[in-house]
């Protein structure tokens, strides 16, 4: 139990980090489709990190470590997350409506995934996406 | 607290947090064109789609 609390307040202070970092760019866009191109490329970054968080969790294959995430499952997820970048990488051309409907695809899929560094990774994307 | 678990908070978000916020100190006020904010935009979601297409590729439908 203590365990957990701690793994639990790690996670929370690591999110909580990450978004400080994300909403405090010191970049300076040239142009507003730099800034969009810049405020797009922040998420991708973190759904990158996101992913990476999954497939390290999962471990090498062909199918994940018992006791980590269904293989099925994480294939969704990570499957999930292609058209997500895709729809980011059109930034500014509509980008925010098909990245929230991306995002809105793959997040229910994390419904059962309770691995806190997943979480935190998650927990950032979602703030990131929500405040597009 | 698992060794696995705390490897992967590290790994996968400490280092990454610790080496933006070094990079944002670097690149504090840099002007940046829509090029390459775009370059930047495109390669960082090609590394993703490959990694995700490795992983697909490594584990296949159970």
């Amino acid at each position: 139990m203590r365990t957990l609390k701690w793994t639990i307040a790690i996670a929370a202070v690591l999110a909580a980090t990450g978004l400080f970092n994300a909403c405090h760019k010191n970049l300076t866009p040239a142009t507003p489709g730099a800034a969009a191109a810049i405020k797009a490329d922040d998420v991708v970054v973190r759904v990158n990190e996101l992913q990476a968080t999954v497939i390290d969790y999962c471990g090498p294959g062909p199918a994940c470590a018992p006791g980590t995430i269904d293989t099925n499952l994480a294939r969704q997820i990570v499957g999930g997350l292609i058209p997500l970048r895709n729809a980011l990488v059109k930034a500014p051309d509509g980008w925010k409506a098909t990245a929230r409907q991306a995002w809105a695809d793959v997040k229910p899929k994390f419904a059962g995934v309770k691995n806190p560094a997943i979480q935190s990774a998650l927990a950032i994307v979602d703030a990131l996406i929500g405040g597009l | 607290m698992s060794p696995l678990l705390l490897s992967a908070l590290l790994n996968n978000i400490a280092l990454p947090e610790l080496t933006r916020w070094l990079a944002d100190l670097h690149a504090n006020g840099r002007v940046v064109t829509e090029d390459e904010a775009r370059a930047k935009l495109q390669a960082d979601a090609d590394a993703g789609n490959a990694a995700a297409a490795a992983f697909l590729a490594s584990h296949p439908a159970a």
